[in-house]
């Protein structure tokens, strides 16, 4: 099943929170929403289940209008951030619930119960209280609540948030698998680019209400568009330069800087860390920086030469304008 | 759709939200306009009324009036020093509740609501079979300013115990280990961090008793004297026994002004304490040190001879026929009391009629309450505030100006005063602020992300309310209904105006048998306040069940 969200606007007492925001995921299609928070996304997101209204816009799930289906006809299942699980319930009432909304009857949802639970590993798990799980087991059983109604949709606000790092992993590979292999479309907000890269096959950045791409985590990764979006996917040299003639702003891929005796950048070496088998190492040139990896140590003070690969330097092509008071100091890199 | 039964849903609009609070409310306000304002504001007018024109002035004329005046310094006087000593005895008892675990802890804790809960004649009784003419320690002190002070201990320290002790509990138990290894001692680290964040509970809990001490009813009129008695008994005296009306009216307004300003001190402080206070649920640990056990012992022994001997002895005496020896006599009398005055009231009948006013009681309170409850969780905050505040009002106000009020003023548009149906009306006006109190934090504080899943899920608003609302605060519901319940089956104070002689009550059968001369009234009188004792607390004793179910059900 398909969805597709045209120019959505969402307002709050009157604030605009979403603006204008187009995106659509194929059927099968895992799309991540991410964004620092306050950015829109959960507000999106609750839009899309029909949990407020939108101010404009249409939603389309599998190309129809659903845009006034109240969020219990709607048939998009909505995994909520710290899960909001039923406390008067146990994890069979739980997961059962949307089953039981559905007029399932006893019989048929018990089987589906179990297997909503078998597919989320949690077998023996049916009659425990929700206080007593683990927060791991909880996530667990939120997931298997919104599937076991067979959402045509789900989404997925933040679901791993409050758990510990390595849990993150391995929940995440899991819920990645478990989404997979029942086929249904999913859209994941978070902030956390790891978590957006492992799960989705594109992704969608927002900020301030608004989506500024939307794209495979290769492609955003490779041509960012602007700063934001460049400092989203990890990378940190970003530095004014001098493109062609005019002044611009660009990133400098990690991948295509390297310490060279006769590179034409020369700096100051400002850190140099170990971390994972190398030397992350800043240079300072003119007043940017300039991150890389490095398989020696240098000692900070010291100078360092380094080169950069053509192909590595992105011009961030909707930050025009931006580096006009730069060009003195700026960097000449072509 | 489903208007009233879509809880504090984002989906609702600011818009469409006013208007089913105004829905909401509409029912409430009626009834508590009726039934409390325009009885309060006839009075008042009444009051202030000389020859036929409004005169403030008359507060001053009755105040010049020495005996009157002496009334009015002893109300201030002695709910003063009620509320030092209610503290005094309180205190170390929340401390021990809140900081240690013990044996017996739970069942300690539920037995120190019970005075509480007693109807304020129950107390009366106990106090007057201890320390009474024919008391049972051999001192009589009814009519001197000891007694009242210690009935009102006994009958206070329950709120201490519970507001100080819950709030002192929430308090981070690290924050004074913090302290100390900052270099704090025990007594410093209590001083300068825990004493602090207590004080406004402490304050506000103060404030409570103080009011209660101050609108003391029942057991100031059978335990004191002409001279020991509050505003509230002279009220009642002026208006039943010496028929002066016009006194007992401008007295009233009296009450009224002296309890808003007590009011309005506790609604600010009441705001200041219950301010966020998010720490998480400090654990009770087992005293530690042999100090620690000397002390948690010793406070508990006291507490439970302050608060279990008078009612221990009420149980014993009510097992002492009146010829002599024990057995159960008095149990037997109330099936078949001699009539011995025209007034005669039957044991059975007032039991019959206590039972019966108190479920339309009850539910008349958890009709009005829960309306007022949903009709908060919906409103803004500011809206919220004030509707608070005024449900909370009857909670306040003397339940005897309650029922002369509703003997000044229900007879337009029908004369009401002649049925026994203002009885459960004022005891519903009593309850609505405990039911109000109870469900609407439970139904504020569901969190909407539940309503939102099952919406997901496919539940409707009206399933919505139904699958996750009503069953996350059907424990509140429960303990509301108790609570209204109990408070009925107890109320004195207001019915002593509006009683019928036709249909008594068990409060009203305690007062009469009390004032009758021998020993058959008397066994009776505490027979019954035995029965009233064990209804009101097994009551309570739900209330405590479900409460610490649903506490514990959030683990």
């Amino acid at each position: 099943m398909s969805i597709e969200l045209r120019a959505v606007s969402v307002d709050i007492d009157g604030i605009p929170i979403v603006t204008d925001v187009d995106l659509d995921a194929a059927d099968r299609e895992r799309v991540a929403i991410m964004g620092p928070s306050g950015a829109g996304k959960s507000t999106l997101l609750r839009a899309i289940a029909g949990l407020i209204p939108v101010a404009s816009g249409q939603v389309l799930v599998d190309g129809e209008d659903h845009t006034t289906t109240p969020a219990h006809r709607r048939g998009v299942g909505l995994m909520f951030q710290d899960f909001a699980l039923f406390p008067h319930l146990d994890v069979a009432g739980n997961v059962g619930y949307g089953l039981r909304m559905a007029g399932v009857d006893a019989d048929t949802r018990h089987s589906r119960v179990s297997e909503s639970l078998a597919m989320v590993g949690l077998t023996n798990h049916a009659d425990r209280a929700i206080d007593a799980l683990s927060g791991g087991e909880r996530q667990r059983v939120a997931l298997a609540r919104t599937l076991a109604p067979r959402p045509r949709v789900i989404l997925l606000d933040e679901p791993l948030g409050s758990l510990d790092q390595a849990l993150k992993e391995d929940l995440l590979a899991e819920m990645r698998d478990i989404v997979d292999g029942l086929g249904v479309t999913a859209v994941y907000v978070t902030h956390d680019r790891f978590e957006a890269e492992a799960f989705a096959h594109r992704i969608a950045i927002m900020r301030d209400g608004r989506l500024l791409a939307i794209d495979e985590p290769e492609a955003l990764w490779r041509a960012p568009r602007s700063e934001f979006i460049a400092r989203f996917m990890g990378h940190r040299t970003v530095v004014d330069g001098e493109i062609v003639d005019r002044p611009g702003r660009v990133v400098l891929l990690e991948t295509a800087i390297r310490p060279d005796p006769d590179g034409r950048i020369e700096g100051v070496v400002a850190a140099c860390d170990f971390r994972d088998g190398r030397y992350r190492t800043v240079v300072r040139v003119a007043d940017q920086s300039i991150g890389l990896w490095t398989d020696t140590p240098s000692n900070v003070g010291d100078m360092l030469r380094i080169s950069v690969d053509d192909a590595g330097i992105v011009e961030l092509v909707d930050e025009v304008g931006r580096a006009d008071d730069a060009s003195e100091s700026g960097l000449d890199v072509e | 759709m489903d208007r009233g039964v879509d809880i504090a849903r984002p989906l609702v609009t600011r818009h469409r939200r006013r208007w089913q609070v105004v829905a909401l409310l509409a029912v409430p306000m009626i009834f508590l306009g009726y039934f409390f304002v325009y009885p309060l504001i006839s009075i008042s007018v009444r009051g202030l009324t000389v020859d036929g024109s409004l005169d403030p002035s008359i507060i001053g004329d009755v105040l010049a009036d020495p005996s009157l005046r002496r009334v009015a310094l002893f109300t201030v006087w002695q709910a003063a020093l009620s509320t030092v000593l209610t503290l005094a005895l309180g205190l170390p008892l929340a401390w021990v509740f809140a900081r240690f675990s013990f044996r017996g802890k739970r069942v300690l804790s539920a037995l120190t609501l019970v005075p509480f809960v007693l109807p304020t004649l129950v107390v009366a009784t106990a106090f007057v079979n201890l320390l009474g003419p024919r008391g049972m320690l051999g001192v009589d002190l009814t009519g001197t300013l000891a007694i009242i002070l210690i009935a009102h201990v006994f009958y206070n320290v329950a709120i201490v115990i519970r507001g100080v002790g819950s709030f002192w509990s929430s308090i981070d138990p690290r924050l004074e280990d913090a302290a100390r290894t900052l270099g704090a001692s025990r007594w410093t680290a209590f001083r300068t961090v825990t004493l602090p964040l207590l004080t406004p509970a402490i304050i506000a809990t103060a404030t409570l008793v103080f009011l209660f001490a101050f609108t003391s009813f029942g057991v100031v009129l059978v335990l004191g004297d002409l001279t020991h008695t509050t505003i509230e008994v002279e009220i009642y005296r002026q208006a039943t026994a010496f028929l002066r009306l016009d006194v007992a009216t401008t007295l009233a307004v009296l009450q009224i002004v002296g309890i808003g300003a007590v009011l309005a001190v506790y609604a600010m402080l009441e705001r200041r304490s219950g301010s966020a206070f998010t720490q998480r649920f400090g654990e009770a640990k087992p005293p530690a040190t042999r100090g620690e056990r000397i002390a948690v012992r010793g406070v508990l022994t006291v507490g439970a001879m302050v608060l279990g001997t008078p009612i221990a002895l009420l149980a014993v005496r009510s097992l002492r026929n009146p010829a002599g020896g024990f057995g159960i006599e008095n149990y037997r009398n109330l099936f078949g009391l001699p009539a011995q005055s025209a007034a005669f009231i039957d044991p059975t009948e007032a039991v019959a009629n206590s039972l019966l006013f108190a479920t339309a009681a009850m539910v008349v309170a958890m009709a009005i309450g829960m309306l007022v409850a949903a009709a908060l969780s919906l409103a803004s905050r500011r809206t919220g505030r004030v509707l608070d505040t005024f449900v909370m009002l009857p909670l306040g106000t003397s339940a005897v100006t309650i029922g002369f009020g509703f003997l000044v003023a229900l007879d337009w548009p029908v004369d009401l005063r002649g049925t026994a149906l203002l009885i459960p009306i004022a005891h519903a006006l009593v309850g609505i602020p405990f039911v109000v109190r109870t469900s609407s934090p439970a139904l504020g504080g569901i969190e909407p992300e539940l309503g939102e899943a099952a919406a997901t899920l496919g539940a409707s608003p009206w399933q919505v309310f139904r699958t996750v609302d009503l069953p996350i605060i059907r424990p509140a519901l429960l303990v509301a209904a108790a609570f209204a319940f109990a408070i009925s089956m107890g109320e004195f104070g207001a019915t002593s105006f509006i009683t019928r002689p036709a249909s008594p009550t068990i409060p009203i059968a305690i007062f009469r048998y009390l004032g009758q001369p021998g020993s058959v009234p008397f066994g009776a009188a505490i027979a019954l306040s035995v029965v009233l004792m064990v209804v009101t607390t097994l009551a309570v004793g739900s209330i405590d069940r479900f409460g610490t179910r649903q506490v514990g059900g959030r683990g």
